[in-house]
């Protein structure tokens, strides 16, 4: 390490020497005093902001990526806006005495038209609390696309627009500190992590057909204990000081003489396994229980108004096929029930895997391990509810009303309006349960000298956003109506939408009104129709990159300088 | 000509004030480090306190990747004829340490692992990655794991003990120096290292510890140094 150790003794040297000019002549100090004062702040200030630009950031792929209305997919974003609607389209139930449809609309909040989704109120770790707080740090992107379908080229094309360099999440872990770097839950080759250096990835193997696993034993395997070497280990400490005089005369002959860095990750790897991991590993249990309690506890809430304070049934008279009753059930496309509650659809509902990936972001980052944590959403297993018999389907075979158990489709072709707006509102409950818990505990832990929230950058990304049918019936894929959402403690002071959206569309005679659409922004005095790149570019910014790799093709839409973060277009339909 | 000396000798205290400083940091204070962001851990989680190793974000030095590792192990563990349990007992623990620890290690994981891509995960993601890894804490303790099992395995002890000189039982010199010898065989009279080993073994006779034991030390400390994986500094 000595070329880096010069390197940065340079780097001091110089620092010191331009702010002599400056500052000493203004000092009353004799000079040495004020030399030593300036090179002591010198080295203070570098180490502060290094610390103060320091950043974290927590991707959350949405896989098959459902539709986002009642979440995120605002459309109308200000008061008296107009939209060209679309039965597909819906952001709350709708009824009399019960719930038997699915309706468009949105309120205030802080002079921006949101969805009534967070107007309610979640379960958290101590009784219920608004949804709203999350609004206060959201920026929602919208209004890009590619021009391309495909489920994975799109998530892809999202975080590594351009496969001859990384993604934001390879350059973030690259100037990196941290201990892991980069580290995902669980192990998926289509979230696009790539580093232009050659920074491994670490993977954790899918461990959501047990939910007791301790996967924080997993992040730190290399430091475990492991069975059959108490012997060896316990012979290792008895010796441990004369070991340490065999290590030092090695390293004085040897090349690792003149390699600090190694010798300090050797010296702190044994340090980590002596001391032993088990105080550190043994909250993962009660960390699991506490997300499980929050987003299932949300999850299955029943007095949710809009959504779940009356029964939500839908009526008999319905139609089959393609309608806003229709739900996806694995390779089937049913009808439910006249008369069944959607609201028990949940009742035995499971979401192992997203909620073991809540776990692991709240340890993982707490504890500042790595850097960078991907983790998925979308994973509700084992729901629940009656359907009709399909048309043409003999009885003795296929009973009606006919019982299902499945896994939820993220990649909602063929559900409804009606299911889909009742189910995406709680699965975007809970998610954003998970997150309220999450973030109390990223403003609770200490950064430089603020929180680590204000550090923190969570995307919420998903493949593409949906082209929803105008029968009600489902939505297909809307590759260039892309949507995504970020949260982040460097964002103060209520919702902002980035991006413009268009009335018209391709293939409007399907996918009729106002979908989100991609549209032209104004953007360093050009009209720009934004891509993937764009938002990687924003990204960049935001996540403090040293260097932005996309900056010479695509301007940031949003930027962030000094910790203030600025946005640079609109959110008009045009 | 007042006004001119005063000068002068400001400017004079300037210099020697700088002259001074520098050699603060040039000569007495070892490498200069700014106090890495790492260990700013946060203060309600006392346990990792300390845990985590400063170290910037790209290593200058280029360390040996997961296939020249085992390599290296494979050829201190086993006899000079090599048997076949000796290599099953290292693929083992090889595939057991480094498989998911693959990406701390350098070099891409294999696609062709038991034909299942079980080196990777199951995913593409790390099979590009370079030849030269970082350092890293985590490819450290990978490493003291693998010597610490390859150590504790009575067969691969005994083919290392093979190479010894026949009439070895107790460590010696002559012993000792083979042992360096194994993990840097290119040391020239490394008089200070076997000093050491005999100091340890010594303390471990004391102990009355088994000869076993004794020899396990000196193999574990040799093979826990982390300078064997240093290819160029």
């Amino acid at each position: 390490m000595s070329r880096g150790t010069g390197s940065s003794r340079r780097r001091f040297l110089r620092d010191a020497g331009l702010l002599i000019g400056g500052s000493a002549l203004a000092s009353r100090l004799p000079p040495l005093e004020t030399l030593a004062k300036i090179a002591t702040e010198a080295v203070f200030s570098r180490a502060t902001a290094s610390i103060e630009r320091e950043r974290f950031f927590l991707n959350i792929n949405f896989f098959g990526a459902p539709n986002r209305w009642v979440f995120d997919h605002w459309l109308r974003t200000k008061p008296g806006q107009n939209i060209i609607g679309n039965a597909s389209i819906a952001t709350r139930m709708g009824g009399g005495s019960t719930y038997d449809h699915a309706i468009y609309e949105t309120v205030d909040y802080k002079g921006v038209q949101v969805t009534p989704m967070w107007m309610t109120s979640v379960v958290g770790a101590n009784g219920t609390r608004p949804l709203s707080e999350l609004l206060d740090h959201l920026i929602v992107v919208r209004g890009y696309g590619t021009g391309i379908d495909g489920h994975p080229t799109n998530l892809l094309r999202q975080t590594r627009p351009l496969n001859s360099l990384g993604s934001t999440s390879g350059y973030l872990a690259e100037q990196s500190k941290t201990l892991l770097r980069a580290v995902q839950y669980p192990a998926s080759g289509i979230t696009g992590y790539a580093s232009e250096k050659g920074l491994g990835l670490t993977m954790l193997h899918d461990r959501s057909g047990n939910p007791a696993h301790n996967l924080a034993d997993d992040l730190l395997f290399p430091f475990g204990a492991r069975a059959g070497l108490e012997g060896v280990q316990s012979l290792r400490v008895r010796y441990d000081e004369v070991i340490e005089k065999v290590r030092f005369a090695l390293n004085q002959r040897g090349p690792a003489s003149s390699s600090t860095t190694v010798a300090a990750d050797n010296e702190s790897a044994l340090r980590m396994i002596q001391k032993g991991l088990n105080d550190l590993i043994s909250v993962w249990p009660s960390l699991y229980a506490k997300y499980e309690r929050i987003m299932i506890g949300t999850l299955r809430q029943r007095d949710v108004p809009g959504f779940s304070d009356k029964p939500v049934v839908c009526p008999a008279d319905d139609g089959s096929g393609d309608s806003p009753y229709a739900v996806d059930v694995g390779a089937e496309r049913l009808q439910l029930q006249p008369g069944f509650d959607l609201r028990q659809v949940f009742d035995s509902a499971q979401m192992v895997r997203t909620i073991q990936g809540f776990a692991m972001a709240e340890f993982v980052l707490t504890h500042k391990l790595s850097a960078t944590m991907e983790i998925p959403f979308v994973s509700v297993g084992n729901l629940s509810a009656q359907f009709r018999r399909p048309a043409g389907a003999p009885a003795e075979v296929y009973p009606s009303p006919a019982t299902r158990n499945w896994e939820y489709n993220s990649d909602q072709h063929g559900t409804g309006s009606f299911a889909s707006t009742y189910m995406n509102a709680a699965i975007f409950r809970a998610l954003s349960a998970g997150l309220l818990e999450l973030f109390d505990r990223l403003k609770a832990t200490r950064h430089g000298a603020g929180q680590l929230f204000d550090h923190t950058v969570v995307q919420l990304l998903q493949d593409f956003g949906r082209s929803p049918r105008t029968t009600g019936g489902g939505a297909d894929h809307g590759w260039d109506n892309m949507i995504c959402s970020v949260l982040t403690g460097l964002h103060r002071g209520g919702p902002r939408v980035v991006g413009n959206i268009s009335h018209s569309q391709t293939y409007a005679d399907i996918y009729g009104g106002t979908i989100g659409y991609k549209a032209p922004v104004r953007l360093d005095g050009r009209d720009v129709v934004p891509s993937p790149l764009h938002l990687a570019s924003s990204m960049a910014s935001l996540l403090g990159l040293h260097h932005n790799p996309w900056i010479n093709l695509a301007s940031p839409l949003f930027s962030e300088s000094n910790g203030v973060v600025s946005f640079h277009t609109g959110d008009d339909i045009v | 000509m007042k006004s001119w000396l005063g000068r002068l000798a400001w400017l004079g205290s300037w210099i020697i004030g700088g002259l001074l400083i520098n050699g603060i940091f040039v000569n007495c204070s070892g490498p200069f480090q700014v106090t890495p962001q790492t260990l700013d851990l946060p203060s309600n989680h006392p346990d990792v306190e300390g845990l985590v190793a400063p170290k910037p974000a790209q290593s200058q030095v280029q360390l040996a990747d997961r296939e020249f590792i085992e390599s290296f192990l494979r050829d201190v563990f086993t006899s000079r004829e090599p048997t076949g349990a000796e290599h099953e007992a290292l693929s083992q623990i090889f595939m057991a340490e480094f498989g998911p620890t693959q990406h701390h290690l350098g070099g891409s994981c294999s696609i062709y692992d038991e034909g299942s891509m079980r080196g990777c995960y199951y995913v593409t993601t790390n099979q590009f990655n370079p030849f030269y890894a970082s350092s890293s804490s985590a490819r450290e303790g990978s490493r003291y794991q693998v010597c610490r099992r390859l150590v504790a395995h009575p067969t691969l002890m005994a083919a290392v003990l093979s190479k010894f000189p026949e009439r070895t039982s107790t460590p010696d010199d002559a012993s000792l120096a083979v042992a360096v010898s194994l993990f840097y065989p290119d040391f020239q009279e490394p008089h200070e290292i076997i000093a050491s080993l005999r100091e340890l073994d010594q303390a471990a006779a004391f102990n009355r510890e088994p000869v076993a034991d004794r020899w396990r030390l000196i193999v574990l400390a040799l093979c826990e140094s982390p300078g064997w994986q240093i290819l160029s500094d």
